[in-house]
Order: C-alpha cells, then sequence, then structure tokens
C-alpha cells in the first residue's frame, strides 16, 4: 500500500504516523507513535460523539450490558471465595470429632495454646463436625459462579458485537459524507492545497477516527467500570486491604509517568530516525542509475551506514524504555499481591476475615491494576483521534460550491448541522506557511510538505512498544498480559 | 523465509541470545516460584496459625519478585538491543545488495517496493523478533515451568491442564484463524477506498468535466460498503475473542476447585496446594493465550522475511570484469555490435542486433518510437543492464572489459527522467566532478542555460534541492541534469529525451551552446523534435528494438518510411503546439 502513496502523503504521514500503525494491535504496541494535540479536544470530540447520534439506541444498549457484565464479573471472584471457604471449613470440619460442637472444638485448641487456630476455627460458617466438604454446597456455588461467568461472557459478546456494528455504520456514513462533500467542494479548494494533504484527511485521518472510536468506546467505558466495581468490591471485603491496593494507583501512575517522559524523546528520535533512513533509501534506489553512473555510491553507502547506525540506537532505546513498563507494572502487582498475602493471611488466622475472602480480594487486586493502565494508554489514542476527527471535519465545514446540488443521501445532512461553521476552514491555515520541517540534516529535504498547520502543537506520545510501523494488523487488544 | 533470515542473522549475537535465555528462564522460574509460597503461606501458615511462617515466607515472595522484575528487565534490554541489531544489520544487507543491482534488476522489482522492503518490511521482521525474544520466549518455558510446578502440587489434577490449554489453543487459534483471511480482505478494501479518493481527489477537474459526479459516488459507495462489511466481520470476530478466553479461564477455575475439593476431602492434597494449583493454572492459560495471540504476528512478518530473502537471494547480472582493462584516455569511439537485449522472462528482445557507430566529434540522434527500445540502448553503454547478445565497445573495449568506475568515468548521463538528489544545487552539480571549482560549475549551468534561474533561487548555488529535485521545475530539473553531466566533461554524451521539457528556444540556445564543449566528445542524443535530429551528424532510426535505418536527416527523407513517418507525426505536433 505505501508503494503507492506519493511523495506528499508519505510527509503527512510521516508527521502522524502511519494510519497502519493505529490498526489493532495488543494495547501497548500502539503507543510510541507520535500523536498530536487537538486543537480543541471537547467540543471536537463531543462533535465525534455527535456522528453516533443515529445508532444511540445501540450503543446505550451496548453500554447497559456493558455495565452489567462488569457487574458480573466483578461478583464472580467473591463468590468464587465462599466456595474456597466452604472447602477449608470442610477440611477443619473433619478433623473435629462427630458430636463436638464448634464452640467445643475452639474452645479446646484454646485450652491446647492453639490460639490462632482457635480463632480462624471461631470465624468459620458452615463447620459441620464430623464431616467433611459439604459438597452439595459446593457445586451449588460453583454452579451459580458458572453461570454467572457464562452469562457475563455472553454480554460481553453481545456488546461488543452492536458495539462493532455501531462504530462501522458510523464510520460508513462519514466517508460517505466526506465523498460526498469532495464532489461539492470548488475547485479552487484542490489547488489551495497540497493533494497529499486533503488526501491524508479523508484516507488516514478516517481511518484513525474509526479505530479511535470503536477502541475507546469499546475499552475505555469497559475499563472505567471495571475499575470502579473492583474497588467496590475491595472496599466491601476488606477495607484495610483495599486501602493497601488502592496504594498502586498512584505508585502506578507516577511510575508509568516517569517512564513515560523518558520514553518521549526516544520515540521523538527513533521517528525521526527512521524518517532519515527511509529517505536516503528512497533517494538512492529512485536515483538508482545517476547513483551508479555519476559514482554516488560509497556517498550513498556512508550517509545509509550513519543513519542506519542511529536508527539502531534509537530503536533499541525506545523499545527497551517501552519495554520496561510491563516488568515494572508487574513487580508493582508482584508487591501488591506480596502486601495482601501477608496482611490477609495475618487477618485470617486472627479470625477477622476467611480465607476465601482474601483470594477472592487477591483476584480484584490483579484485575484493577490492568484496566487502569488501559485507561491511562487510552488517553493519547483520543488525542489522536479526536485530532484526525478535526481535520476531517474542517473538510466537511469548507464552503461548498454554488449552487449546491442537493444532497443525494437523506442521512448526508449528517454533519450538515454545522456547515455554516467555515471560520476553520482549512484554506486559511494551511498558507500559513512556517517552515518547522521536524527533523532532517540537509535543509530542503522536506520542502514539498514543510509549514503544513498544526505542526507547532503537535506532540508525540509516550509509552510502550517502540513500533514504527504497523504491527500485526490486530492482535486483539484484549490479549490481556500476565502477571506474577 | 522468516526462520531462515532470522537465524541467519541472529548468528553473530548467540552469546547475549543465552543470557537472555538464561535470564528469562530465572525470571518464569520466579514467577512460578511465587504462587507456591502463597500457596505454603496458607496451609503453614494461616492454617496452622503461625503468623511468623507468614511474615517469613512473605520476605521471600519479596525476593522472588525482586529476581524476577530484574532478570525480566535485563532480558527486555537483550531482546531489544538484539532486535535493533538484526534490523540493522538486515537493512544494511539489503541496501547494499540492492546497491549493486543493475538497472535490470532494480526495474524488474521496481524501486518502490525495493525501497518499502528495506524499510518496513525489516521493520517488521525487527518487531516480530523483539516480541519473541520478550515475550514467546518465556511462553514455552512458562508452561513447561508451569505444568511441572502444577504437578508437583498434585498429580492427581494434572488431566485439568492437559483439557483446559488445548481448549483455550484451539478457540482462541479458531477465532484467529478466522480472522486472518478478513484482515488481508480488509487491507484491501482499505486500500481500494483510499486509491479511489486519490483517484477522486487527483482527476477532480476530469471528474467534473465529464460529470462523472454520480459514476464516481456509486463506485465508492461500493467499496465503501465492501469496507464496511469486512470491517464489521473481523469486528465481531474480535468481540468473541475475548468472551471466549474468559469462559475458559473461569471454568478452569471453578473446575480446579471442585474437582481440587474432592482431592482435599480425601486427605490426597492440601487446600493451600489447590490454591497454587489454580495460580498455576492460570499462568499456563495465560501463557498458551499470549503465544497465540503473539502468533498473528508471524504470517505478517513471514511475507516481509520473503519479500526481504527475495533481494536478498537475487544478484546483480552486471559483473565487474574480474581482470579490467583501461579504457583509452582521451575521446573514444562507440560503436556496438549486433547488440541484442532481453528483460528476464520477456518473450522477444527489446534490442536486436542493434549495430552503429559513434565517432567521437560527432552527434548521433536516435529516434524511434515510444517503447522502440531508445532508453534501454543508451543504458548498454553504462552498463545499466548488460547485452545479452553482441557487444559495446568504447575506444574499442568491451565495455564488459572495463572497470565499472573507469567506464562511468567517461560518461555524461542525462537521463530521461532527470533526478537530483536532495541537498543544494552545487552538490548535485558536484557528482559530475567532485573537484569541480564554482567558475567551473557556473560554466556549466551556463551552457545548460541554467545559469539565470540559479542566480535567482535564494543561495544560488547553494540553494536547497528537495529530494528528487522535486522544488524546481520539470525544465529546470533537466537543465541541472544537463549542466551535471557537462561538469564531468566526459568522452561520451548520452542524451535521452533530455531537452523534452524545455521550449524550442532554449533548446536551440543549448544546442548551440553544447557544440563548442562537446567538440572532441562522442554525443548520443536520443531525440523527438525534428530540429534537433535535423543538425545530427547521424540518425539512426530504431523500430521495435531494430535498426531500419541509418544515415543523415536528408538521406534517410529519402530512403526509410519510417523515418519519414516519424519527421511527419513530429512536426503535426509542433504546429499544434
Ligand atoms: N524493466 C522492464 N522489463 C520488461 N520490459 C521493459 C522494461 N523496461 C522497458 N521494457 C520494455 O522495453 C521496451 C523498450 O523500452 P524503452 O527502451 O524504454 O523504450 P523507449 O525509450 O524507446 O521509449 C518497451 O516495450 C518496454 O515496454
Ligand atoms: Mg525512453
Amino acid at each position: 500500500m505505501s508503494e503507492l502513496k506519493s511523495a506528499e502523503e508519505k510527509a503527512a504521514e510521516e508527521r502522524r504516523g502511519p494510519a497502519g500503525a493505529r490498526r489493532g494491535g495488543p494495547p501497548h504496541a500502539q503507543l510510541g507513535m507520535p500523536t498530536e494535540k487537538s486543537q480543541d479536544f471537547v467540543p471536537s470530540a463531543k462533535r465525534v460523539l455527535g456522528l453516533l447520534r443515529p445508532e444511540r439506541v445501540v450503543v446505550g444498549g451496548s453500554l447497559v450490558l456493558a455495565l452489567s457484565s462488569v457487574v458480573l464479573n466483578a461478583i464472580g471472584p467473591k463468590i468464587l471465595g465462599r466456595a474456597t471457604d466452604l472447602i477449608f471449613a470442610g477440611v477443619f470440619s473433619r478433623q473435629i470429632p462427630a458430636g463436638v460442637t464448634q464452640e467445643g472444638a475452639v474452645a479446646a485448641l484454646r485450652a491446647r495454646g492453639q490460639g490462632t487456630v482457635a480463632d480462624v476455627l471461631a470465624a468459620m460458617d458452615h463447620v459441620v463436625p464430623g464431616q467433611g466438604i459439604d459438597f452439595g454446597a459446593v457445586g451449588r456455588v460453583l454452579l451459580v459462579v458458572l453461570g454467572i461467568y457464562v452469562v457475563a461472557a455472553g454480554l460481553q459478546l453481545l456488546q461488543g458485537r452492536m458495539l462493532t456494528t455501531a462504530v462501522n455504520r458510523t464510520v460508513f456514513r462519514l466517508r460517505r459524507d466526506v465523498e460526498d462533500k469532495l464532489n461539492r467542494l470548488p475547485l479552487p479548494y484542490f489547488d489551495s492545497q497540497p493533494r497529499g494533504e486533503l488526501l491524508s484527511r479523508v484516507t488516514n485521518d478516517i481511518d484513525n477516527v474509526a479505530q479511535s472510536l470503536q477502541q475507546t468506546l469499546s475499552q475505555l467505558v469497559t475499563s472505567l467500570l471495571t475499575v470502579v466495581a473492583m474497588i467496590a468490591m475491595m472496599l466491601y471485603i476488606s477495607p484495610l486491604l483495599a486501602v493497601i491496593a488502592l496504594v498502586t494507583i498512584p505508585v502506578t501512575m507516577v511510575v508509568t509517568g516517569a517512564i513515560g517522559k523518558r520514553s518521549q524523546g526516544h520515540f521523538v528520535q527513533q521517528w525521526k530516525s527512521t524518517g532519515q533512513v527511509n529517505s536516503v533509501v528512497e533517494e538512492t534506489f529512485t536515483g538508482h542509475e545517476l547513483v551508479k553512473v555519476f559514482g554516488r555510491q560509497a556517498e550513498a553507502d556512508r550517509e545509509f551506514a550513519e543513519r542506519n547506525d542511529a536508527l539502531h540506537h534509537a530503536s533499541f532505546r525506545a523499545q527497551f524504555i517501552s519495554g520496561i513498563i510491563m516488568p515494572t507494572l508487574m513487580f508493582i502487582g508482584n508487591l501488591n499481591y506480596v502486601a495482601i498475602a501477608v496482611v490477609g493471611g495475618f487477618r485470617v488466622a486472627s479470625g477477622s476475615m476467611s480465607l476465601g475472602d482474601v483470594q477472592a480480594f487477591i483476584q480484584y487486586s490483579r484485575q484493577f491494576t490492568q484496566p487502569l493502565t488501559q485507561v491511562a494508554s487510552m488517553a493519547n489514542l483520543m488525542q489522536s483521534g479526536v485530532a484526525s476527527a478535526e481535520r476531517v471535519f474542517e473538510v466537511l465545514d469548507a464552503p461548498s460550491r454554488s449552487p449546491t446540488p442537493a444532497p443525494r443521501h437523506a442521512s448526508s445532512t449528517l454533519a450538515a448541522g454545522s456547515r455554516s461553521r467555515t471560520s476553520r476552514s482549512p484554506t486559511p491555515r494551511s498558507s500559513r506557511s512556517s517552515s518547522t520541517s521536524t527533523s532532517s540534516s540537509s535543509p530542503a529535504r522536506r520542502w514539498p510538505s514543510s509549514g503544513r498547520p498544526g505542526r507547532a502543537r503537535r506532540r508525540w506520545s509516550t509509552s510502550s512498544c517502540a513500533s514504527t510501523s504497523s504491527t500485526a494488523d490486530g492482535s486483539p487488544s484484549t490479549a490481556r498480559t500476565s502477571a506474577s | 523465509m522468516l526462520l531462515r533470515l532470522v537465524r541467519t542473522h541472529l548468528r553473530p549475537y548467540s552469546g547475549p541470545l543465552l543470557v537472555l535465555l538464561a535470564l528469562q528462564l530465572a525470571g518464569t522460574l520466579a514467577s512460578l516460584y511465587l504462587p507456591s509460597l502463597n500457596g505454603r503461606i496458607i496451609d503453614e501458615g494461616v492454617a496452622v496459625g503461625d503468623t511468623d511462617f507468614i511474615l517469613t515466607a512473605g520476605m521471600w515472595m519479596l525476593g522472588v519478585s525482586l529476581v524476577q522484575v530484574v532478570a525480566t528487565i535485563t532480558a527486555t534490554r537483550i531482546a531489544a538491543l538484539t532486535a535493533a541489531s538484526l534490523g540493522r544489520d538486515v537493512r544494511s544487507a539489503v541496501f547494499s545488495r540492492v546497491g549493486s543491482f543493475s538497472a535490470r534488476e532494480l526495474s524488474s522489482f521496481g524501486a518502490p517496493t525495493l525501497i518499502s522492503r528495506s524499510t518496513n518490511d525489516v521493520t517488521q521482521v525487527q518487531q516480530v523478533v523483539y516480541m519473541g525474544l520478550a515475550i514467546m520466549v518465556s511462553a514455552p518455558i512458562m508452561m513447561v515451568g508451569g505444568v511441572f510446578m502444577a504437578l508437583r502440587e498434585d498429580i492427581g489434577l494434572s488431566w485439568l491442564v492437559a483439557v483446559a490449554v488445548p481448549l483455550l489453543g484451539l478457540s482462541v487459534g479458531l477465532v484467529i484463524s478466522r480472522m486472518v483471511p478478513h484482515f488481508r480482505a480488509m487491507q484491501k478494501a482499505v486500500d481500494t477506498v483510499n486509491r479511489i479518493l486519490r483517484e477522486q481527489i487527483t482527476g477532480i477537474r476530469v471528474v467534473r468535466a465529464f460529470v462523472r459526479e454520480d459514476v464516481e459516488r456509486e463506485r465508492f459507495g461500493e467499496a465503501n460498503r465492501t469496507y464496511t462489511n469486512t470491517a464489521l466481520a473481523v469486528g465481531r470476530l474480535m468481540a468473541l475473542a475475548f468472551p471466549i478466553v474468559m469462559v475458559v479461564f473461569n471454568a478452569s477455575t471453578v473446575a480446579v476447585l471442585w474437582f481440587g475439593a474432592m482431592r482435599v476431602d480425601s486427605g490426597a492434597m492440601k487446600i493451600g496446594a489447590l490454591t497454587a494449583f489454580m495460580s498455576y493454572l492460570i499462568q499456563i492459560l495465560m501463557s498458551v493465550m499470549m503465544a497465540t495471540f503473539m502468533s498473528m504476528m508471524i504470517p505478517r512478518a513471514t511475507v516481509s522475511a520473503g519479500r526481504i530473502v527475495e533481494v536478498l537471494d537475487t544478484s546483480s547480472s552486471v559483473r565487474p570484469a574480474e581482470a579490467p582493462v583501461a579504457l583509452p584516455a582521451g575521446p573514444v569511439e562507440l560503436e556496438l555490435r549486433a547488440a541484442t537485449f532481453a528483460y528476464p522472462g520477456a518473450d522477444s528482445p527489446v534490442l536486436r542486433e542493434v549495430s552503429f557507430t559513434a565517432r567521437p566529434g560527432t552527434t548521433t540522434a536516435v529516434v524511434g518510437s515510444t517503447g522502440a527500445g531508445k532508453t534501454t540502448l543508451v543504458g548498454l553503454v553504462p552498463r545499466l543492464h548488460d547485452v545479452t547478445g553482441g557487444a559495446v565497445l568504447l575506444g574499442g573495449v568491451d565495455v564488459r572489459d572495463a572497470a565499472l568506475e573507469d567506464l562511468w568515468q567517461h560518461i555524461g548521463l542525462v537521463p530521461q527522467r532527470p533526478y537530483l538528489f536532495s541537498g543544494t544545487v552545487a552538490s548535485n552539480l558536484r557528482h559530475g566532478d567532485a573537484d569541480a571549482t564554482d567558475d567551473e560549475l557556473w560554466e556549466a549551468l551556463r551552457i545548460a542555460q541554467a545559469e539565470d534561474f540559479v542566480r535567482e533561487m535564494p543561495g544560488g548555488l547553494d540553494a536547497p534541492i528537495a529530494q528528487g529535485g522535486t522544488n524546481v521545475s520539470g525544465g529546470q530539473r533537466q537543465r541541472l541534469a544537463i549542466a551535471r553531466a557537462l561538469v564531468r566533461r566526459p568522452a561520451v554524451y548520452l542524451f535521452d529525451d533530455a531537452f523534452s521539457a524545455l521550449d524550442v528556444a532554449t533548446d536551440a540556445r543549448l544546442r548551440a551552446a553544447l557544440r563548442p564543449v562537446t567538440r572532441e566528445a562522442t554525443v548520443v542524443l536520443v531525440a523527438q523534435r525534428v530540429s534537433s535530429i535535423i543538425h545530427a551528424d547521424q540518425v539512426v532510426v530504431l523500430e521495435d528494438g531494430a535498426v531500419v535505418g541509418v544515415g543523415s536527416h536528408e538521406e534517410l527523407l529519402g530512403s526509410c518510411p519510417t523515418y519519414v513517418e516519424i519527421v511527419e507525426s513530429q512536426q503535426a505536433m509542433e504546429e499544434v503546439a
């Protein structure tokens, strides 16, 4: 695909990162692309959400489903903990001779100086002296849990399907409206800006909007809900342990922030180096016969080796720094795990908490850090999606040629409400020419594409996985990363 | 392909890779040890009320976590460094291989694909190698270790592992394998949509002029629908993947508790061991899932690797002479002796037994319709490709017997598509001769009729030139390319349609200015304009790769119908223009 792109498109892409790179990939692999800031985040984001209006029933329904499946998933471990408690109780019950009451056994243990075990036993429910594990009860609990999980998965499946339908239909309309608009734009509009810029808006930017919509809607909401649900469950089970677990939130934020900050420079460098290697390759291959006949090969080799080394260094740094995030978070998770295991162990030993609850708690504390990092990484994606949307809106908002033919599709008036807002038409912006070429050792390399709009606002995103080009077409972003 | 490429290029890094393996092993073992410690906290701490043990085991867990994080981060570092080094090495190998190609190999691949092979494709491979070393390597270790630890906790439950692992692998694998073809379809659909938009934007004037809006809208609508449907199919499969994983995970947990409860009840297993077993099973499933998801990257990287290997396995058809013969200094005669050339795979040769001689101090015009083989003929002289039959001689020496640098030093080539390199006007001209003075550069520019506009450019000789020369007009680019050849003061000038973008007056002035400097040189000039041809000492008429006439303008007018046809059509064109 890249082979068909014009130089201008490539330049536009260079500023934004290839759209393909944002397509799919595990969440941590999409970061590390340069993203840029939107101009007016809130109104633009609202307008993007406005695109979904025709799908509001579907979107609303899928949100309800998301909420239900999150709640079900959240209560699962708690109920599973009951099964553990039943098993634990059964083990103790068996050791108490039939006929002795639970209280009697506790008293006997205390008498023997086994105070701690006595506390554990005293706090237990379902102790039936002489009996082993109550399989009937365990089975019932497990069946309930299984039912809950299956229903939760079903809801999640349905939710995913509804959302993807809504998003794709929305993007379909957006694409159609943009194409429709192209046919209604006056010719001078096409001449007023580099072709590659417009092309990039109607292709890469729309792709990016689609991608961001899909991912933020499907993950941001579920992740946020999950975090809330997990925190609620943890507080419910044990406020003390919850406090320990919640300490990891600021720690995670600080650590991710610190690493992110450090990696930022490396990503910028990697992006720049990639561009420099690509330009020397492009130049040498395109001018191949002249490189040969004019004896330029040695010079090209030297230049290439230099830039290739720089890229090697930059991509190593970027990949390494971003690769640190996962093990570090894992370590924080493990610290948390140890703290909960130890404190929980004491609480169980003192009889103030059941073993099953500790187990459930550990599960919750594992499950809430992961969506937390996801929410953080989603912020970048949203930024870049809204920035792309703004560029698409600018095309939609450009004044049409007169006389305006009646829109052919009833719903191509989707964005019509704002069409009158022409104040941000791209024409004045693209005529602004501030030559701030992002990189390049030779001043002229990006002549044709320099001085494009919004350059100064551009930012480079941070965090993990230094992929400079597209990752696998879309390893589902649901790939959870293993901890411990 | 992927394996072969990666294996070859990882060989130099086998030392670090061994360290990486050891570290991944240590990290994985550490993370496998954690659940077992937690299990002991329950069995030996909580269950018997030994708080000291809980504390000690907790410290142990801390220590093990520390080992794990250090090992993993160090392994990540090695993985990143190795992958980046592999990327650099492969990129460099591709670059120098293409550098050795002749125009024949280059054109049979095409420059754009070679560019993306040495950049994007290499990045693909590098990425998958990084993923492999940083994450995938630990999956089998985790799997084996997890199974081992799980079995150590309780052999009686081991069959659960044997059921859950294939179940997860199969179900996720099934979803993924159904997704892969959709990804391909999706890529195609995206390309189609974007191509149509590109065509509409670049051809907007045509669309408007022929009132094709409705046709275009229909065409686009179709592509947009296809795209949306494919995206929906992918989206629905994706929506399936995660719930499946969750169900398998949760069902496994439930099953462990149920069957574990029986073992605990019968006294065969302690409850802490049950908890540990559960953690192991989850870890094993986790690594299966990671490996499966990561494996999605492999098909794509394999395609990339194949494209890279294809380049690396191709060698140039132009081999440097083993015992080079020096070309005579000074003016040389160019002779084509029954020169025949066929592109690889083509049925019929592009040039058939072309023979003519161009003497120093004379100009030979080569004419013929588009596709007659003129450019191919010109390329034979600097060995951009080699004859497949016959010979090309320069000063009596077969060009294949001369050293390439020696040969090129004798030639000033102005190609059909004038290409300038990024840099400045001066840096481009100095490709002709690195030691040329500024005065010599100005002199060449003056002859090439480029002096005026270069003086007007900001910086003059130091004016920046963008890659490909896209920041100057086509005619200016042509004149700069001519000046570049002039700076070299070569014995043989090859102008391939080099005046096509110039107006007739500039063309005439340029040819007049050229005459004194090329007085001793051998000039071969591919031309369209009759005015350029008339003054040539000799005209060679090509038709379908064969010479159908050699002689002066007047002679050919009388004897060569093809020539008459060409001249007439050119004159008709010039009158229109
Ligand atoms: N790389 C190639 N592979 C196969 N055929 C080619 C290649 N390049 C050119 N040709 C063919 O060789 C013939 C001569 O091309 P060329 O020398 O460029 O003609 P001219 O310069 O006279 O227009 C044409 O028919 C063209 O299609
Ligand atoms: Mg030609």
